[in-house]
């Protein structure tokens, strides 16, 4: 299984006192009138907030890091509500920046949501972009993550959410490439050739093909035969 | 058939009507569970396994959407029987019945004022957040919404064992072990109908007319037991699929994660709903002789609400009768069987993505140069033949052929 499709989900509930749950998404229990006993954790506005360590709702224990045989490409990000918006950081530096070069706060939810289920269809968006092409590459050894930022604080003072609606959330979406295609994929990114799954498939069909041809003796046969002889193409 | 699309889809619905919860019926919040074998819902008898002679490509899967369940459990009743008045936060019923579970919900009155109701006291008097402005001085009508499941109350019988009745006494023997149910009910033995006053114990019952018969076993008690049912739960599900032993879905930080949530992979999404964000892309092999599982994490805490739900109101039992889903994940996948399994062997070697076109296609191309190979030596054999004769026949017209 070296190519796999991947997805982390956040969200900013937690159960209990504590703001964060580094075991990732809680146990939500309910009392005996059905009322949640957790909380939307308030999201105080335009303060990026890391989905994967950011110490608000279910966090990782550490930061998303690429291993040395692992390769990222991630295609799809999305959040809600939609005053906020999501940004891709690899190592030290964003993605999504203004046409000024300074970072912003990234890919809108209004562009790319990822709402709730129970959200009324006439508050639906539909995303404006779909998945994000060209993708983004996480090469390996390097650090990444999703920064959440809200034009609004949300939930103040921690609230009991009522429905999902209610629930600030991030998802990504990304190819995890690890071991033999892992080195494919850095040998298309040398050669500028995207780092898609059919790319790799097709670099691994060259490879077998040149195997192939190596096997069956022909180049060895071809320089016998041909000798110094000037080559004629056709 | 040697491609065919197979789907399979898991629901775990309740135990029925009548079935008191028991939590060994249910999984455990944030235990995963096997879709296929571990006695939850509707299984198979083994696990899935793929013969030497098959092959399986996983195409999709979605699960029950949503996080938050009590959307769908609080306030889905209405109460509007009498009228009330209210001084300060005191409301005070006339010819009302307010219960207990009225506690949490709302109440709407005075012109359209909505109120949390904050306490109950008895069937006429309960307390709200804060006051109607002004008091309601004069009777008015109202409408209070309220409610976790729906509160009904259902006939039952019983007849286990064997009684014997002297004067008001009956007694029960042999798993006639009576429930506080039944008082108010009637029990008939031996034709004779007395209704029941009382349970002194689990074994006796007080009937209000006395009755003699000797232990028997011609008896049946009618009464009736108000519950509530459970019509509706979100399970805040995830899906991971195993392969043998190993977990496709990991972190960001490389260790086992629960999967994709039900929102990212909605299963049923109707039509408001916008596609789900996840796509199986890649599709997942799993090759012969391997295992595979699909493993579904329930986050809401099912029998935590229904022990906060009994703790709360001893009197009313839960139930979660079979038409309320409490959870469902379907996947579909392609098998490949037979000859055409040897062909996905072929197209994993040669690093073709496997799908039913690529099969179909290099079907073709075997069978156009199986084709080829017999036309082709039918085509070269009528060629030579008809040089051969050409040749024979110019050698006889030019006098090329000495006679021996």
């Amino acid at each position: 299984m070296s190519l796999r499709r991947q997805a982390y989900e956040w969200r900013n509930i937690t159960s209990g006192t504590s703001i964060v749950s580094n075991i990732g998404h809680p146990i939500l229990t309910y009392d005996a009138l059905g009322q949640v006993q957790a909380t939307a954790r308030q999201i105080p506005a335009n303060i990026p907030i890391d989905i994967m360590v950011g110490g608000i709702g279910n966090n990782l224990e550490m930061p998303a890091a690429n291993r040395a045989h692992q390769f990222i490409v991630i295609d799809n990000i999305g959040s809600y509500p939609y005053q906020a918006a999501l940004n891709i950081r690899i190592e030290t530096t964003k993605y999504f920046q203004s046409p000024d070069g300074v970072p912003t706060e990234g890919m809108p939810a209004s562009a790319m949501p990822f709402a709730p289920s129970t959200i009324l269809g006439n508050q639906e968006v539909v995303p404006m972009i779909e998945v994000l092409d060209p993708t983004v590459y996480v090469l390996p050894g390097q650090t990444w993550g999703i920064e959440y930022t809200t034009y609004a604080t949300l939930n103040a003072g921690g609230q009991t959410p009522t429905t999902d609606n209610t629930i600030a959330r991030a998802y990504v979406r990304y190819l995890l490439i690890d071991g033999p295609d892992q080195l494919i994929a850095m040998r298309l990114v040398e050669q500028s050739i995207p780092v898609t799954t059919e790319n790799i498939e097709w670099y691994k069909q060259q490879l077998i093909r040149n195997r192939l041809r190596a096997d069956l003796g022909m180049e060895e046969t071809l320089e016998k035969t041909l000798g110094d002889k000037p080559r004629r193409f056709i | 058939m040697a491609i065919t699309i197979q789907n399979y889809e898991w629901t775990l619905r309740g135990a029925g009507d009548f079935i008191t919860y028991n939590p060994a019926s249910y999984p455990t919040a944030s235990n995963d569970i096997s879709i296929f074998v571990d006695g939850f819902g509707n299984n198979i008898e083994i696990p899935p396994f793929v013969s030497e002679d098959q092959f399986v490509v996983i195409e999709n899967f979605g699960s029950t959407p949503g996080v938050l369940c009590q959307t769908n459990l609080i306030n889905n009743l209405t109460y509007t029987t009498g009228t009330i008045t209210s001084v300060g936060t005191a409301v005070t019923g006339i010819g009302t019945a307010f219960t207990a579970d009225m506690l949490g919900g709302t109440i709407t009155s005075n012109g359209g004022q909505v109120r949390n109701i904050v306490a109950f006291t008895n069937a006429t008097s309960i307390t709200v957040d804060v006051a109607f402005a002004p008091d309601i001085g004069v009777a008015d009508t109202f409408s209070i919404s309220y409610g976790v499941g729906l509160t009904t109350t259902k006939p039952r019988t019983f007849s286990d064992g064997l009684v014997t009745s002297a004067a008001t006494t009956v007694t029960g023997t042999l798993g006639a072990t009576f429930t506080l149910d039944m008082v108010g009910g009637t029990i008939t033995i031996n034709g004779t109908t007395r209704n029941i006053l009382a349970r002194p114990t689990p074994n006796t019952l007080t009937i209000d007319v006395a009755l003699t018969a000797a232990t028997t076993a011609n008896y049946i008690i009618n009464y009736s037991v108000t519950e509530i049912d459970l019509t509706s739960w979100i399970p805040n599900g995830f899906v991971q699929i195993v392969v043998n032993t190993t977990g496709y879905y990991q972190d960001p930080q490389n260790t086992w994660q629960k999967g994709i949530s039900g929102d990212a992979a909605p299963y049923p999404a109707t039509l408001n709903d916008i596609p789900g964000s996840y796509e199986l892309k890649p599709n997942i092999y799993i090759l012969p002789e391997q295992t595979w599982d699909f493993r579904y994490t329930m986050m809401n805490d099912l029998s935590g609400y229904v022990a906060n739900r009994a703790a709360y109101n001893p009197s009313l039992s839960t139930t979660i009768p079979n038409t309320t889903i409490l959870a469902q994940c379907q996947v579909y996948y392609y098998l490949f069987d037979g000859p055409d399994s040897l062909i996905c062997h072929q197209l994993l070697e040669l690093g073709i993505p496997i799908n039913v076109d690529n099969v179909e296609w290099y079907k073709k191309m075997l069978l156009k140069e199986r084709g080829l190979d017999t036309d082709t030596w039918e085509h070269y054999l009528q060629v030579s033949m008809a040089y051969r004769e050409r040749e024979a026949k110019q050698e006889e017209l030019y006098g090329r052929t000495r006679k021996g």
